[in-house]
């Protein structure tokens, strides 16, 4: 999480506009989802890992490490999809059988699975475009501009400024945990975690307060406004995005006449 | 004769909790002077400037900016929250927007004030605050010394009368620390008054003008910072070292090496100077006593 935010302030793409790379990221995650073909689906994956890598500079070892996080949680909410249970057994590759019933894999259930995780991770790597290159308050400059409600914004945008808050709080803690032996045996460390739990959110909230003084202290009226960094656009972006998004639409289309499944 | 720019009269204020915080505290500030607060942890300050601010509400007595009653309507308050700016003490609390430059801009939006005139005062504060490398960093990049400098920054852009700061030097390594008292010696000489609360007795005497002294929930003494650090008895009850400067003076003097009428110096400096003259009334009587 930290990480990410770093790369999203440090990366190559950082002074390019927001609102390109939030229009790239967010045409190709449409064709993605829209167009249900495992080819389209690795060739988003390998854009998204080229701009990642090669465009942003983002270390490669890095965003193989990022994507191995869902990949996790991915391969077991696939399992459920790929294995189907049935009293016929023959249409399986493979298969046990428990008193009439087979558990198993059938070649349907595994292109469905192959499928859905080819999509899933293009998806992410869209996502993950986005947040490694573009920071949390660029993102939402562009949801603005986009007419998305001003307090869903604000709330983001404090939910953010309040994740560093309270791992600074949290770390704070747990450094004096541990320096008074608080994790030193099981027993202690339990005890220590619940502590902890339970004073991060007495000091969130009494942070909470301080925060609304704080603001009031500067005439907040209750809308947040900042001004407003300008951005330039770049055209060469603009046709390199238009480009990558032609490349795949016709990639779709020659390679099947039911574009949308 | 100066002018009085904020009162208290007779303020009381108890927190939701029952802690009695402010127990009929009254206090004057001149326009364009450095006052400095003392006082123990827990003695009020920070529940003080709270009021000054119009954040909190005295549940007994009044605050009155240059003259008028703070009313506690919409209007009212506004105006005296541009006019007196508060510094929180942990600028954490204080400090919410993604970087520096729209964290700086807050302030001054909320005055209604155009955008290019905003864009010049937190370009002017960024400046004045020399943290110009900092403009488009995220606030959670920072040091603690460095959010400092931001949250102070955030409130120079609102370009207020009054400018409060809650225990500016506290943390701070005494490098940073001069570098806030720099600071503050420029904006007080463009006639902003200043307040701050400090656990730090040599920079009150140094530098200050007046000083307000107080322990739970009171004020309990008041002066020019050579009276106030003269009252032993005074320390002594607010928990108060005396200032190096001071101890070595008044030993110098009891042992001669300063003449018993002299000032008493505010500065380093002042004292060498002051040692430097003794230094050279000494030689000059012993000239005039060799025949
Ligand atoms: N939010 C609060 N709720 C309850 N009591 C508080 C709160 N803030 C401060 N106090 C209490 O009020 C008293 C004065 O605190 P404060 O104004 O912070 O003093 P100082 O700034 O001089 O250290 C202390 O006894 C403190 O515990
Ligand atoms: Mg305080």
């Amino acid at each position: 999480m930290l990480k990410i935010d770093q790369f999203a302030y440090t990366n190559r793409l950082r002074s390019a506009h927001p609102a390109e790379k939030f229009v790239f990221a967010a045409l190709t995650l449409a064709i993605c989802l829209i167009v249900s073909r495992p080819l389209i689906s690795l060739a988003v994956i390998l854009i998204m890992a080229g701009s990642i890598v090669l465009w942003a500079g983002i270390p490669l070892r890095f965003y193989l490490k990022l994507m191995l996080l869902p990949l996790s949680f991915l391969l077991v909410g696939i399992m459920t999809v790929a294995f189907s249970i049935s009293r016929r057994p023959f249409s399986f590759l493979w298969a046990f059988t428990i008193g009439g019933f087979s558990l198993g894999i059938t070649p349907t259930g595994l292109e469905l699975a192959g499928n859905l995780l080819l999509k899933s991770l293009g998806a992410v790597s869209c996502l993950y475009f986005l947040s490694l290159t573009t920071p949390v308050l660029e993102i939402l400059w562009v949801l603005k501009k986009v007419k998305t409600p001003g307090l869903f914004l604000e709330l983001m945008l404090i939910v953010y400024r309040f994740i560093f808050v309270l791992m600074e709080t949290a770390f704070k803690i747990y450094i004096s945990q541990v320096s008074r032996w608080g994790y030193a045996s099981f027993k202690t460390s339990y005890l220590s975690l619940g502590w902890l739990a339970a004073n991060l959110f007495t000091k969130s909230y009494y942070h909470s307060q301080i925060l609304f003084n704080a603001l009031s202290a500067r005439c907040y009226q209750g809308e947040l406004r900042v001004l407003e960094m300008p951005y330039t656009f770049s055209r060469k972006n603009f046709a390199l995005v238009a480009l990558l998004e032609l490349a795949l639409l016709a990639l779709a289309w020659w390679t099947g006449d039911d574009i949308f499944v | 004769m100066s002018e009085v720019i904020l009162e208290a009269l007779g303020i009381e204020f108890t927190y939701p909790d029952g802690t009695r915080a402010l127990k009929g505290v009254s206090l004057r500030i001149f326009k364009g002077k450095k006052i400095a607060i003392l006082g123990p942890n827990g003695a009020g300050k920070t529940t003080l400037f709270l009021h000054f601010n119009g954040i909190l509400r005295p549940d007994r007595g009044k605050i009155r900016f240059n003259g008028q009653d703070v009313s506690y309507k919409h209007a009212s308050l506004l105006d005296l929250r541009k006019n007196v700016g508060l510094v929180f003490q942990d600028p954490d609390t204080q400090l919410f927007a993604g970087n520096v430059f729209q964290e700086i801009s807050f302030g001054p939006l909320n005055l209604g004030l155009s955008k290019q005139e905003v864009w010049r005062r937190v370009e002017e504060a960024i400046s004045a605050t020399e943290i110009e490398g900092l403009k488009d960093k995220p606030t959670h990049f920072l040091s603690y010394g460095q959010k400092k400098r931001v949250a102070l920054a955030a409130i120079l852009a609102m370009q207020p009368r009054v400018l409060i700061c809650d225990e500016p030097t506290a943390w701070l390594d005494s490098r940073q620390a001069l570098r806030i008292v720099d600071l503050f010696q420029k904006i007080n000489q463009q006639g902003v008054t200043i307040i701050f609360s400090t656990h730090d007795v040599d920079l009150a005497y140094s530098w200050a003008d007046y000083i307000f002294i107080m322990k739970e929930g009171a004020v309990i003494g008041e002066g020019v910072p050579e009276e106030i650090f003269k009252d032993e008895a005074l320390l002594k009850e607010a928990e108060l070292n005396k200032p190096w400067l001071l101890d070595v003076a008044q030993f110098l003097k009891k042992k001669g090496y300063l003449a018993e009428r002299a000032p008493l110096p505010k500065t380093k400096e002042e004292l060498l100077r002051s040692l430097a003259g003794a230094d050279i009334a000494c030689s000059n009587n012993r000239l005039r006593a060799v025949p």
